[in-house]
């Protein structure tokens, strides 16, 4: 079964001078999911991934990729994976197709195998038509998709990849995402950084991440059964006081607001409905609707998050 | 490896030429610079107004005026009378007058004494005036004849130092120690600027970080890197060394061959600090303006803009640490005294010891850092 894991790291840890970014992370990553990492900005996303792509050594604990070190070994490991920094990092002043044959260039791919790459690849980031634009003239989502196409130009097995639809369009997120499935279908494990939750919904598992550390990691269902207590959403008329009243009420566990609804984690019982209902009328609030429901993502991560924070002040 | 740091270099040109500013800025803006600093000090002092007092008339007289126009410093016209001399200085019609005393060729020719003659310059001009007295001495000497001289200052009443040494730039032409050091100190500046921005905008750009998830590794970048840089700096330096040589008439008196090589030495030297500069600038900013720090520090201990030989002990001390001061004094051998290795191989050796100096400490960051 020492096959299945890809990815294995072990009490990995990375302090920059008095931050420490990665604290103690031991994680797992299966050959061929897609896993996805979300956590708060500052949670040391980007830095495992760094870790991870051998670009960062760490200061504590090791990291395995594919076998190799990513200490001692980090040259087999960088013509196994891709990685796709959360920054457009290619050349501006170049075009698409030299982009493109810069890196093939420097993987030194040579004759017809080459070509046909950076031919598939053009078409399948969807930018056939683009290949003579300078990269800097591309949009946002045309960036993220070259920048894809770029890291995918050496056929790796392993993708990284650093919240890579940040600051792109609801279609072209989608598009991207499109292709990241395709990807999957291929057989390559994904490794993917996101503040979206729909985005993580879609990934394979999740790691949550918190200081550095990781809060849990399983699938997004198990992750959403995780939460405690049953969800109700709310449509009170005096969102703020509802708010503050409801969090004192007996029973309730938590409570998050959500445009103009509030969203709380309560004890089960049968009633829990009436008594909330009981508690805005007592203070004169009206309640336009309630209804039970189940947790999504946003729910589920930030429940577990105030849950971490509580637990270590 | 080689290959990877072919594919860089064919990636740095089609960048170079695609910035339309950067590379005629690079190649055309010091040369320009050269260009303007050579006019002026060149053009500057030649050609002053002399008025000439001959009271003596004779042939011996005769030939001290042709070796002052020989000069080209003094344009000698002949006036009539010590007030003539005195109104022309004055009107500002001359900025120096030679009085010669009648039994002048007399006196020459008897070896007891020395023969008076008398150079009047306009002490208000201190350049000038400094030019005029230096050529003047020039000239009395190469006269060959023990010509004692009086210089008095007027209107401004500047002391005036006596030195009968003037080797090698027998005309004391400002442009022959100017020029060189200008020269051999912008091809420098420009490739270890170069070197340390262009690592620097990778960095800056975020694709350094790209490049590290590919099998480029941190030596070929910077290799490949500064390839370029170099190359350009060097062709700069090329380009103004001819332009000198056939424009200005800076002579060029040893071998060319040498020069060359010594400059390509000293420049991958200098290229050190460039890179050791991108070891620890994020920016291309950061870089210029620490690479504009070490030059100017640079400048002021290399000799180039104030002589080393008057600065206190210690600071003539720290000037022999920096590359820039050996490279101008063996620039200078070669060019205006046709010297060879036998003169100043202590410099060339000071030159490779700075040299691996600064690679190990740049190897040592570059590593340490990991291009991060």
């Amino acid at each position: 079964m020492a096959d299945e894991w890809v990815i294995e790291t072990e009490g990995l840890t990375r302090t920059f001078k008095k931050v420490t970014a990665v604290n103690n992370l031991t994680l797992q990553i299966k050959r061929g999911e897609i896993f996805g990492l979300v956590g708060p900005d500052g949670a040391g996303k980007t830095t495992t991934i760094r870790l991870l792509a051998a670009i960062l050594d760490p200061t504590g604990g090791s990291a395995k990729v594919d076998g190799f070190d990513t200490v001692a070994q980090p040259e087999p490991i960088k013509r196994r994976i891709g990685y796709m920094a959360q920054r457009f990092n290619l050349y501006g002043d170049l075009s698409v197709w030299e982009n493109l044959n810069f890196f093939a260039d420097v993987f030194e791919m040579t004759g017809t195998e080459r070509q046909e790459r950076i031919e598939m690849l053009l078409n399948f980031a969807r930018l056939t038509e683009f290949r003579d634009r300078h990269a800097a003239h591309l949009s946002g989502g045309m960036q993220k998709k070259l920048a894809l196409a770029c890291t995918l130009i050496h056929t790796p097995d392993i993708i990284y990849l650093d919240e890579p639809t940040t600051g792109v369009d609801p279609v072209s997120r989608r598009e991207f995402w499109d292709i990241l499935t395709d990807l999957h279908l291929q057989g390559i494990t994904l490794v993917v950084s996101t503040p979206y939750m729909d985005e993580a919904e879609r990934c394979s598992r999740v790691g949550l991440m918190y200081q550095g550390g990781l809060v849990v990691c399983d699938t997004p269902e198990a992750i959403k059964a995780m939460t405690e207590g049953e969800l109700i959403a709310l449509w009170p008329s005096d969102l703020r006081r509802a708010h503050d009243i409801l969090l004192g009420t007996e029973g309730v566990l938590e409570v998050q607001t959500y445009g103009d609804q509030l969203r709380l984690f309560a004890r089960d019982g049968d009633d829990i409905m009436a008594r909330l209902q009981a508690t805005l009328t007592e203070h004169n609030i009206q309640l336009a609707d309630a209804r039970r429901t189940s947790p999504r993502m946003e729910e589920a991560f930030i429940s577990l998050i105030r849950r971490q924070m509580n637990e270590k002040p | 490896m080689l290959y990877r740091i072919l594919t860089l270099l064919r990636k740095e040109f089609i960048q170079l030429f695609r910035d339309k500013l950067l590379a005629p800025f690079v190649l055309l803006g010091p040369l320009s610079e050269l260009l303007m600093i050579a006019w002026s000090t060149s053009q500057g002092i030649d050609h002053l107004p002399t008025a000439v007092l001959d009271l003596d008339l004779s042939p011996a007289s005769r030939a001290l005026v042709t070796a002052m126009e020989n000069s080209e410093t003094f344009d000698p016209y002949t006036v009539a009378s010590l007030d003539d001399v005195t109104a022309d200085i004055a009107g500002g019609r001359a900025m120096a007058a030679w009085v010669i005393p009648p039994g002048f060729q007399a006196q020459l020719l008897d070896a007891d004494e020395a023969a008076p003659v008398q150079l009047v310059v306009d002490g208000s001009d201190v350049m000038a005036a400094q030019t005029a007295v230096d050529v003047g001495e020039g000239v009395a000497a190469a006269y060959g004849q023990s010509i004692m001289m009086q210089t008095v200052g007027t209107s401004g009443g500047v002391p005036l130092e006596m030195s009968l040494r003037v080797w090698f730039n027998e005309e004391l032409k400002e442009s022959n120690f100017m020029i060189p050091s200008e020269l051999g100190f912008i091809a420098a500046a420009i490739a270890a600027m170069l070197a340390s921005m262009m690592i620097a905008r990778e960095r800056e750009l975020g694709t350094l970080e790209q490049l590290m998830v590919t099998p480029i590794r941190s030596l070929e970048l910077v290799i490949g890197k500064s390839a370029l840089a170099f190359a350009l700096g060097y062709t700069e330096f090329l380009l103004m060394l001819g332009m000198v040589v056939w424009f200005f008439d800076v002579p060029l008196r040893g071998s060319l061959a040498l020069l060359m090589l010594i400059a390509f030495i000293y420049m991958l030297v200098e290229l050190g600090w460039g890179l050791m500069i991108s070891a620890v600038a994020k920016t291309q900013m950061q870089a210029l303006l620490i690479a504009f720090a070490v030059v100017m520090v640079m400048i002021i201990f290399s000799g180039y803009a104030f002589p080393v030989e008057t600065m206190p002990p210690l600071m003539r001390l720290i000037a022999n640490i920096f590359p820039l001061k050996h490279w101008l004094i063996i620039f200078r051998s070669i060019l205006l005294k046709g010297a060879g290795l036998e003169v100043f191989w202590p410099q060339l050796l000071a030159i490779l010891g700075l040299g691996t100096l600064i690679y190990t400490g740049t190897i040592t960051l570059l590593r340490q850092k990991k291009l991060e």
